[in-house]
């Protein structure tokens, strides 16, 4: 029998190995330099690892630093008091009248934009309205909606200083501005206050009136039209390539084209859904949904990817273990894989989801870069989104933009803060150990 | 064994051999210790019928080792097939060539107590019948070593000689009293020792028997 | 070699497996009844397990695996295309080397079969089929006070009976169980045979094993694979006594790689 005779040439050969073995000397000096030599190896490596990671870590750190040090003033918002002799000024209109049903026709109706240039200028002069910023006269319209009672007497109401003031008063601004704010100062005329503006508001071409409420809610209806779109296809695209498609040619010409796909650059995504959602189906150009469906694109791949990474993990007996019982393929698939390999799917998801969240280009490419300074309200509403309002501040040249776009920049990292910290809650709440 | 190759662990091999030469050897030693004493029995040579009791010293230590030495064997190689009918087979045999070197130390036992240069002692029947024993145990040692199955078929064959002599020797010796009642004892010592002989052709035929069964794994057919 | 019995709940006949070229079982016909459990034994890489899984068609799910000639269940051929794949696999359960529990409870593991299959009309149904199954696979006095808990929590060899009940709440007819014990120490091994020993009878049982020792123990009847060939099938008592085929002596006496 070939194989009993092959089996005992290997016992000959073990035999002969372990015959007339020369012992070891483990202590001698060849050994002590081996031994020295490998530890040597060993701090080395470890030492270029802590320099790679404290090189790392500076890098983030400064990032952060720069950040939160521009971006916190972003926050705050430099006040200017004006004083109002509302009985004077709106020629003894009373608290009832701008409250109930009729407030908003009547406070449209009291012209309060003239009323607070005029309140300005009896205080700080002809050039007092420059002062504040354009939207003051909203802001004090909001006051009085709010507390109709203000409008019965004498109030002083702390209004957004006006951009350049703005600038001066927290760093260094222009000489002229310089001087104004100390001249407000002497009066104790100016204060810092938290900018809500800037949480609520939408973009202007004033960087004290700007908000990133509109850019927020754009990111928000992008990626929700990306997350309905990308998921359930990329994750039957995953489930279909590894349980059930062939494995031949085709099969492997998909997994290398969604490989590739994958490291496409996004712009690419940007101009493939300027010309199939915009020139070819006509959608609204500008819009969430066009976005939403443009990143999807770009989105699936990932997905498909850590789909099928995740799927592929799961063991092979769980699946031996359903089918033995006589379970049929698409209930091994939806009682077994899927469930088991969620934790990771998701996780590929929200870290593919990120990716989408801090893409620009494509957004660009579909016109996403247009003045917004209105929340959209539907999906097909042209809209803007975080990472393109960056962008598009960025690029202004007011000195008060800068600070904006640091605070915008905040946001999205807090958002992405976000979004890891779910995509790691979520793998450690479902992941099943076996 | 059919197949003559090794075990995968040789030691299995080792300890296998062992009890081989150990079972080889006992049957050397009851061969010659019943040849021994039947000429010390002819020949009332009571210094070789003391070194034949000596002898079964030997053999009852030797039958000892066999039997740790198998069930070892059975306890550390959990041994299949052949391997287990050999073992078997070696426990048994051992136990009854013992029995054989018994019979041989009985004989020599009553050399002392006969007569010296007593005729009936040299019967050419009871000298014949301690000739075929001999033969046959020398027979079914061959066999074990061989692995000869037809040898140990012969070997059963001449059991029945050994209980033919067995019987015309008590015929005649029955007779012979009736003629000399004052040899009574001696008739009776040497019937004492035909019917060890035909104990000792029984045993050995068991002998055979194991050989056979452990070659063939079924019982040898009654011939 | 055709082994044959009066009344066979398995029967194959003239089998071939391949996996792609590679023919993995040759020409093997044999017949399993419910009375005695059947051992297959053989070194590694002789068959014995593929065999074993064509006779549930898991072989289904190995690209380029294929059958050739009968297997026949109560007379019927489960390769033909009247038989359900799903109703086969679970008339014929299987229990695996590794000890696979779903990452469920210990309830759900065993409750999984008769739901997929409808076996259960409610809640109540089902737990006596559960408390049934995990009593039949020696299991229930250990666990009933812990149903809720993963049954990968379980030691090795009690996720193995854990299977062995999942397999037998659908109420199969036949388990066939690859290497049950492969991965389980000595306490937990003799406990899966004296389980198996336990189910002889109620089931045809199919035991594929590297230890012929539990061959030995838990088998009334023994087949020797070698090279995919069937070379000897008969009683276990002979096979390990005084085997016919030296082939199949060379492998039990450890004379063989």
């Amino acid at each position: 029998m070939s194989l009993c005779a092959w089996s005992n040439a290997i016992v000959k050969l073990m035999n002969n190995a372990t015959i007339d073995p020369t012992p070891t000397d483990w202590n001698g000096a060849v050994m002590q330099k081996r031994i020295a030599k490998r530890y040597a190896a060993e701090r080395r490596f470890k030492a270029m690892g802590f320099i790679a990671v404290a090189l790392s870590t500076l890098f983030l750190a400064f990032l952060l630093f720069t950040m939160l040090g521009q971006g916190l003033r972003g926050f705050q918002r430099t006040e200017v008091a004006v004083e109002f002799d509302f009985p004077a000024l709106t020629s003894g209109a009373t608290a009832a009248s701008i409250t109930g049903p009729n407030a908003d026709t009547t406070l449209n109706s009291m012209d309060i934009p003239g009323i607070v240039e005029l309140a300005v200028s009896q205080q700080y002069g002809d050039q007092g309205s420059e002062l504040l910023t354009s939207a003051a006269a909203a802001n004090v319209r909001q006051m009085l909606a709010d507390n109709p009672q203000l409008v019965t007497a004498k109030q002083t109401l702390w209004l957004p200083a006006e951009s350049r003031l703005d600038v001066a008063y927290k760093r260094k601004g222009e000489p002229a501005s310089e001087k104004t704010v100390a001249a407000l100062e002497q009066k104790d005329a100016l204060r810092s206050g938290f900018n809500w503006t800037f949480l609520t508001g939408a973009d202007a071409t004033d960087p004290s009136a700007v908000g990133i409420w509109a850019a927020f809610k754009g990111s928000l209806m992008t990626m929700a039209i990306t997350l309905l779109l990308a998921f359930p296809v990329g994750v039957f695209a995953a489930l279909y390539l590894e349980e059930y498609a062939p494995k031949n040619k085709l099969t492997d010409m998909i997994e290398v084209s969604i490989n590739n796909l994958a490291a496409v650059p996004s712009i690419i995504f940007g101009l493939l859904g300027l010309a199939v959602f915009l020139t070819m189906f006509g959608m609204p150009r500008s819009s969430a949904l066009v976005g939403g469906l443009t990143l999807a694109l770009m989105t699936m791949p990932v997905i498909v990817i850590a789909g099928r990474n995740a799927v592929k993990s799961v063991p092979p007996s769980i699946r031996e273990a359903a089918l033995g019982i006589g379970a049929s393929p698409v209930q091994v698939v939806f009682h077994h894989v899927l469930p088991l390999a969620l934790p990771g799917i998701l996780t590929g998801t929200i870290i593919g989801m990120a990716r989408a969240l801090g893409e620009t280009a494509p957004l660009l490419m579909i016109g996403m870069r247009a003045f917004i300074p209105s929340p959209p309200q539907g999906f097909t509403d042209a809209a803007t989104a975080l990472p393109v309002q960056i962008y598009l501040w960025s690029d202004e040249v007011n000195q008060g933009f800068v600070e904006k776009t640091s605070a915008a920049i905040i946001v999205l990292l807090i958002f992405l803060l976000g979004m890891n910290a779910l995509a790691i809650y979520l793998r450690n709440r479902f992941e099943t150990r076996w | 064994m059919s197949t003559g190759t090794k075990h995968t662990v040789t030691a299995f091999d080792d300890d296998m051999d062992e009890i081989r030469g150990l079972i080889a050897e006992m049957g050397a030693r009851a061969e010659s210790a019943v040849k021994a004493a039947m000429k010390a029995l002819g020949e009332h040579d009571t210094e070789l019928a003391a070194a034949t009791r000596a002898e079964d010293k030997i053999i009852d230590t030797l039958e000892t080792e066999v039997e740790k030495l198998v069930v070892r064997t059975i306890a550390l190689r959990a041994p299949m097939a052949d391997d287990l009918r050999e073992l078997i087979a070696a426990l048994k045999m051992s136990a009854v060539i013992e029995r054989i070197g018994d019979y041989a130390k009985n004989i020599a036992k009553r050399v002392p107590q006969m007569e010296a240069k007593s005729a009936l002692a040299g019967n050419e029947q009871l000298v014949r019948m301690g000739e075929i024993v001999v033969e046959m145990i020398r027979t079914a040692m061959d066999a074990y070593a061989k692995r000869d199955i037809d040898l140990a078929r012969a070997v059963t064959a001449r059991d029945d000689d050994v209980d033919q002599l067995n019987k015309d020797l008590f015929v005649d010796f029955v007779a012979y009293v009736a003629k000399n009642p004052k040899m009574a004892t001696e008739v009776a010592h040497l019937l004492f020792t035909a019917k060890n002989l035909e104990r000792i052709g029984d045993h050995t035929t068991t002998v055979a028997q194991m050989i056979y069964f452990t070659e063939t794994g079924e019982n040898l057919p009654d011939a | 070699m055709a082994e044959t019995t009066a009344n066979p709940k398995i029967s194959t006949r003239n089998v071939n497996v391949y996996y792609g070229e590679k023919k993995a079982i040759d020409n093997v016909s044999i017949d399993v009844d419910m009375d005695n459990v059947t051992a297959f034994i053989g070194p590694s890489g002789c068959g014995k397990s593929t065999f074993l899984r064509s006779l549930n068609r898991m072989n289904d799910t190995i690209v380029g695996a294929r059958v050739e000639g009968n297997i026949l269940l109560d007379g019927q051929d489960i390769y033909a295309s009247s038989m359900d794949v799903v109703q086969l696999r679970a008339r014929v359960g299987m229990v695996f080397q590794k000890p696979n529990p779903f990452p469920k409870s210990i309830y759900d593991n065993v409750a999984y079969g008769p739901r997929i299959h409808g076996l259960a009309a409610g809640k109540a149904e089902l737990d006596q089929i559960v408390e049934s199954a995990l009593t039949r696979a020696g299991l229930w006095g250990e666990v009933k006070d812990r149903l809720g808990d993963s049954g990968t929590a379980l030691s090795g060899g009690q996720q193995q009976r854990l299977c062995i009940a999942r397999a037998i709440a659908v109420d199969p007819e036949v388990i066939l169980m690859d290497e049950p014990c492969s991965a389980l120490d000595p306490i937990a091994t003799a406990r899966i045979e004296e389980l198996i020993h336990d189910l002889r009878g109620k089931y045809a049982i199919i035991i594929v094993t590297h230890n012929m020792q539990q061959a030995a123990r838990v088998s009334q009847r023994t087949a020797f694979f070698h090279l995919g060939n069937l070379i000897e099938f008969g009683e276990t008592s002979e096979i390990f006594t005084n085997p016919r085929e030296d082939r199949t002596k060379d492998y039990i006496t450890g004379r063989y790689g």
